[in-house]
C-alpha cells in the first residue's frame, strides 16, 4: 500500500465512517472530528508497516482513534480547562441502576457530547471502548480512583438525561 | 466492573456510521505527501552535509593568496633583535604577519606578543596624517586592531624603529615598542619547540602540518531498527513491530496477537582512525572500525526445526514461538566491519567545535538476529535474509581538546543505515546514537 494512493483511499473510504464516529464521540463538534480523522489518518498511513497482519486492522486503526482524539483534546484551548481532573474521591453513585436506551444511536452519542470534556473522554474510555480505571488512568495521567469517581459522575448524569428523554418520549406517546 | 448499562451504550455506538466531507481525504492525501517528502529530504541530509563540507574546502583550497611585493626577507628589527627567518636558522620572524609571509608559518608564540609589536599600513604618499590601519598580533594570528592606533604615539621616538614594507602599494609600517618594553621579548629566541607549548587553536594548523595523523576511536550508545527517522522523534525506544501508539494499553476487548515490540539495546565500536587537515577548517577521516549494534526483544520458547517442514522457505536454524506464558529476552546482534569516509568542518575559526558528517561502507560480519513469519507465528533465525554490504550515513558534533602532541575530539554521534537491514522490504533500517571519542597523535 505504500505509494499507492489508489489502495490508500479505498483503505480510508472503508473505514472513515466507522472511525468518524469514535472522533465525534470524544469532540464537541462535526469540524473537530473531521480534524481529529484527519490527523489520524495521516498516522495510520505513515506507519501502516507496523501493522503486522495479526489482530483487526480496524481495532489498530481505531486505537489510532482514540489516541488522536485524547491528544487533540489536551493540545486544544477549547478542551483543555474541563479536562482538568481534581483528585477528589466522591462517593461512588450505584451501578444498580441500568436504564433501557430506546434512542437512536446518534441521538445518544449527542448525549455523550454534551457530558463536559472529562467526563466524555473517561465515559468513552470505559464504557465504550472497555478501557480499566487503571488504564485510563495511564492515557490521560490521571489516578485510577479519579477516573472510577469521574466516570461513576459521567454516568449518573447520562444516566439522568437518558431517563428525562425516555419519559419525555412516553410522554409523547401517550398524547398521541 | 462493566454491566447491562454500558453493553446497551456500546451496542449503540457500534450502530453510529458518518459519512465525512469530501474535503479529508484531499487534505490527508496531501499531508501524506509532504510528511513523506520530509523524511527523505532527511535521510539525504547527511550526503547533503558531506557535499556541503567538500564544497567548502575545494573553495577554501582554490582561494589563491596574493603573496604581494612583500615576500619573506630576513628582516632585522632593532639591533638587539634575535628574531629572523625560520628557513636560515629556524626561528620565525615574529612580526611579520602571516597574509605577508606565507612561508613563516607557524606563527610565533602569538599571546607574548600581543601586547608588544603592532604594524601600521599607511597609504603611500600620506602624510603626518595620513589614514592609519593598525594591526596587532594576538593569539588567534595577525588581526586589525583600530585601538592600536592610540597606544603608539604618532611621531616614532628615537627607541621606536620603523622598518617600512610594501603591500598591495600600500606602505606597511613596522612599529615595535621602545627597547626597554621589548627587551624580553627580544632576549628570547623563538623556536620552533615554542609554538608547540603555545596551544594553538586545532585549527591553526599550518600547511606544512597538513599531514597523516593516526590515531583510535571508539563510541557507546544505543541502537535500534526503525522505519526512517522514527527514533529522533522521542518513542525510540520500542520499534519496528510495535504498534504507533505503543504508550496506550490495548483494550480488554480485542484480542491482539502482535510479535513484541523490538527494543533499543547497546551499541559500541572501536577501531583505528586516520585524519588529514584539508584546510584550516575541514578535515578528512577515515580508519578502519568494528561496530557493535544490537537490539532487545521478546520470544517465547525454542522449538525443534524438526517439528517443522525443513522445506519451508526459510532456512531455520534457531526457531521460537511468538506466545506463550514464558516470554524471554533475545538480544538480536549485528557485528559489522566497518570503513568510514567523514568530513569534517569547524564551525567557527575560534571555537575547536567541528561538524562531521559522512558515509561508511559496512560489511555484515555475523549476526543472530530473529525474522518473524506472520504466518506461522514464528521467529526464526535466517542467515541469507541479511543485506550483508550496507551504506551507513554519520552525522555529530565533536569538540577537539588538544593536549600537548595528542588531540581529542568528543561528541555526539548518529548512525543511520540507508540499506535495508533485511532482504525483504520491510524497511527496517539499523541506526546508532552515540558518544564517540577519537584520539590522534602528532608526530
Amino acid at each position: 500500500m505504500k505509494g499507492k494512493p489508489a489502495a490508500q483511499k479505498q483503505l480510508y473510504h472503508l473505514y472513515a465512517g466507522s472511525m468518524l464516529s469514535v472522533c465525534y464521540r470524544y469532540t464537541k463538534s462535526m469540524v473537530d472530528a473531521e480534524d481529529v480523522l484527519q490527523e489520524a489518518f495521516v498516522k495510520v498511513f505513515l506507519n501502516l508497516h507496523q501493522y503486522r497482519f495479526k489482530g483487526e486492522l480496524g481495532a489498530w486503526i481505531r486505537r489510532i482513534m482514540v489516541t488522536t482524539a485524547i491528544n487533540y483534546l489536551k493540545r486544544n484551548s477549547r478542551y483543555q480547562s474541563e479536562l482538568v481532573f481534581p483528585e477528589e474521591h466522591l462517593h461512588i453513585a450505584s451501578e444498580e441502576n441500568h436504564p433501557e436506551v430506546k434512542m437512536e444511536a446518534k441521538e445518544l452519542a449527542d448525549l455523550i457530547r454534551q457530558l463536559p470534556p472529562g467526563y466524555q473522554a473517561i465515559f468513552n474510555l470505559y464504557a465504550v471502548e472497555g478501557y480499566s480505571h487503571v488504564e485510563i488512568g495511564k492515557i490521560l495521567g490521571i489516578q485510577e480512583s479519579t477516573s472510577r469517581s469521574q466516570y461513576a459522575r459521567a454516568r449518573a448524569l447520562l444516566i439522568q438525561w437518558i431517563e428525562q428523554k425516555n419519559n419525555d418520549h412516553k410522554k409523547a406517546v401517550y398524547a398521541k | 466492573m462493566q454491566n447491562e448499562f454500558e453493553k446497551r451504550v456500546r451496542q449503540k455506538m457500534e450502530e453510529l456510521d458518518f459519512v465525512p466531507s469530501s474535503p479529508v481525504w484531499e487534505k490527508i492525501e496531501v499531508q501524506i505527501r509532504n510528511k513523506k517528502d520530509r523524511r527523505r529530504l532527511i535521510l539525504w541530509l547527511p550526503l547533503l552535509a558531506l557535499l556541503l563540507s567538500g564544497g567548502l574546502w575545494w573553495m577554501q583550497s582554490n582561494q589563491k593568496v596574493s603573496p604581494g611585493p612583500l615576500s619573506n626577507t630576513n628582516t632585522k628589527i632593532g639591533t638587539s633583535s634575535t628574531v629572523s627567518s625560520p628557513k636560515s636558522d629556524g626561528h620565525v620572524n615574529a612580526l611579520v604577519p602571516p597574509s605577508l609571509n606565507e612561508s613563516s608559518e607557524p606563527r610565533v608564540p602569538n599571546e607574548r606578543l600581543a601586547t608588544n609589536a603592532s604594524i601600521s599600513r599607511i597609504k603611500e604618499g600620506g602624510g603626518k596624517h595620513q589614514q592609519k590601519k593598525n594591526y596587532s598580533l594576538s593569539a588567534n594570528g595577525f588581526e586589525k586592531n583600530e585601538r592600536a592606533e592610540n597606544i603608539f604615539p604618532s611621531e616614532p621616538n628615537e627607541d621606536e624603529v620603523s622598518p617600512v614594507r610594501y603591500m598591495h602599494g600600500e606602505k606597511i609600517n613596522l612599529r615595535v615598542l621602545p627597547k626597554f618594553l621589548t627587551a624580553p621579548l627580544i632576549q628570547v629566541p623563538i623556536s620552533r619547540s615554542d609554538l608547540v607549548a603555545s596551544h594553538p587553536p586545532i585549527s591553526s594548523v599550518s600547511a606544512k602540518k597538513r599531514k597523516w595523523k593516526f590515531g583510535a576511536s571508539s563510541a557507546i550508545g544505543i541502537s535500534g531498527s526503525s522505519n526512517g527517522l522514527k527514533f529522533l522523534g522521542g518513542d525510540g525506544s520500542k520499534s519496528m513491530n510495535a504498534a504507533p501508539v505503543a504508550s496506550l494499553p490495548r483494550p480488554p476487548l480485542v484480542n491482539y496477537s502482535y510479535s513484541t515490540p523490538v527494543e533499543q539495546d547497546l551499541y559500541f565500536s572501536a577501531g583505528a582512525m586516520a585524519s588529514k587537515d584539508l584546510n584550516k577548517r575541514v578535515r578528512f577521516t577515515t580508519g578502519l572500525l568494528y561496530q557493535f549494534y544490537s537490539t532487545k526483544t521478546k520470544v517465547g520458547v525454542a522449538v525443534s526445526n524438526a517439528l517443522f517442514n525443513t522445506t519451508a522457505s526459510f532456512n531455520a536454524q534457531r526457531t521460537f514461538v511468538n506466545t506463550g506464558g514464558s516470554m524471554q529476552d533475545y538480544y538480536n546482534k549485528y557485528h559489522f566491519i566497518d570503513l568510514p569516509f567523514d568530513l569534517a568542518y569547524q564551525v567557527h575559526k575560534k571555537i575547536p567545535l567541528f561538524f562531521h558528517g559522512g558515509l561508511s561502507l559496512q560489511q555484515l560480519l555475523k549476526t543472530n538476529a530473529l525474522q518473524f513469519n506472520a504466518h506461522s507465528q514464528l521467529y526464526y533465525y535466517d542467515k541469507s535474509a541479511f543485506h550483508h554490504t550496507q551504506i551507513f550515513s554519520e552525522l555529530g558534533l565533536d569538540y577537539g581538546i588538544k593536549i600537548g602532541k595528542v588531540q581529542l575530539l568528543t561528541g555526539p554521534a548518529i548512525q543511520y543505515s540507508f540499506t535495508e537491514t533485511e532482504k525483504d522490504n520491510n524497511g527496517h533500517h539499523l541506526y546508532s546514537m552515540a558518544w564517540s571519542a577519537k584520539i590522534f597523535f602528532e608526530k
